[in-house]
């Protein structure tokens, strides 16, 4: 009896929590974000056109890069992308990380990871540069 | 007698005028807009002098502006987590600072001076002009502490407003100021365009 009511208890915990951190996260991405990638992530935010340089698409980058290479983009910047560390916060580098990622599945509707937070959480954490044998470098070399 | 007299001056007086415009107009041919050019920057003169002020730069020394004086300056407005308009204005300033000749760089200096010193610690600058590609030569990313930036923001009429970590509303501004440190013209507006700013520059240059 007392697993079974565990269990619930951490579905309802996930489920607020997920919750509330989705608006965060929507939130962070729109602020930081969109203005170059787009509501998508598909490079074609309101000022992608001024920039340089094309913004990649996540379809053809993300989805091909490593937690760990993401994540450095996201800390270190990369050409005229801002470096967001220290300005982020751990935990709001790593939601941007996850958002990116959802945003790089392409026909996924994002709102679906509300559903399965903790099926994310883990598909973030795992080294999947090392099931998948891609980039083992910790920078990275596309955006 | 004096009849004809009259004839030879008003004739004298036509083939004068007839060589005075096709000159002008010859050397207005040759020089298209330059006086216009000049004319123009006279009316988008501000004339707004700027008190000397102290910062640290992106190798976190000390920058006294008053060490530019003689030397046409460039000034902006930026921070490095801008996710708008700030990285548009700093491209642009690279574009303008690619463009001068290595003789026009001893005389053109540029500065970014941040509008978020919570964040923008001198290596924070540094690292951000590397990613701009830079050249530090005659650019500096200048930060410093709340009291003193807001001198200068002030000075240049620039809001800011803190809205998060890392992310700061404020006025969008880059200035062209003289050899004596006086404010000549102002660009106002996300993306300063780098040709019109150059011909200012060159411009400003030349009149001494």
């Amino acid at each position: 009896m007392f697993i079974p009511r565990l269990l619930v208890l951490f579905a309802v915990f996930f489920l607020l929590t997920g919750c509330l951190r989705k608006e965060e996260m929507q939130l962070t991405y729109a602020q930081r974000c969109l203005g170059c990638h787009g509501p998508s992530g598909r490079g074609d935010g309101p000022i992608a056109a001024a920039l340089p340089n094309p913004v990649p698409d996540f379809r053809n980058t993300v989805k091909q890069k490593s937690v760990i290479q993401i994540r450095s983009v996201i800390k270190r910047g990369r050409g005229v992308m801002p470096a967001f560390e220290p300005a982020l916060r751990k935990y709001e580098i790593q939601d941007m990380v996850r958002f990116v990622r959802i945003l790089s599945l392409e026909g996924r509707n994002p709102e679906w990871w509300e559903k399965f937070e903790p099926l994310i959480w883990a598909h973030c954490s795992v080294p999947w540069q090392y099931v998948y044998g891609y980039g083992t470098s910790q920078d990275g070399e596309n955006g | 007698m004096i009849r004809r007299k009259g004839f030879q001056v008003i004739t004298i007086l036509w083939v004068t005028g007839c060589l005075v415009v096709g000159g002008w107009l010859l050397v207005w041919a040759h020089h298209p807009g330059a006086g216009s050019k000049a004319h123009e920057i006279e009316q988008r003169n501000v004339n707004m002098p700027i008190p000397d002020f102290s910062l640290t730069d992106q190798k976190g020394e000390p920058f006294e502006f008053k060490t530019l004086r003689g030397k046409i300056v460039l000034l902006t407005f930026i921070y490095t987590t801008c996710p708008d308009v700030c990285p548009l204005v700093s491209v642009s300033m690279r574009s303008v600072q690619k463009d001068l000749s290595a003789k026009e760089r001893e005389s053109i200096y540029l500065l970014s001076v941040t509008t978020d010193p919570e964040i923008d610690e001198p290596e924070i600058l540094k690292s951000y002009g590397e990613r701009h590609k830079v050249d530090f030569t005659n650019w500096s990313l200048l930060t410093g502490n709340i009291q003193q930036l807001a001198l200068l923001w002030k000075a240049f009429g620039i809001k800011v407003l803190r809205k998060a970590r890392g992310l700061v509303g404020h006025t969008s501004l880059t200035a062209l100021m003289d050899k004596k440190g006086v404010v000549r013209l102002i660009y106002d507006g996300t993306a300063p365009d780098a040709k019109v700013i150059l011909e200012d520059l060159r411009m400003l240059l030349a009149s001494g």
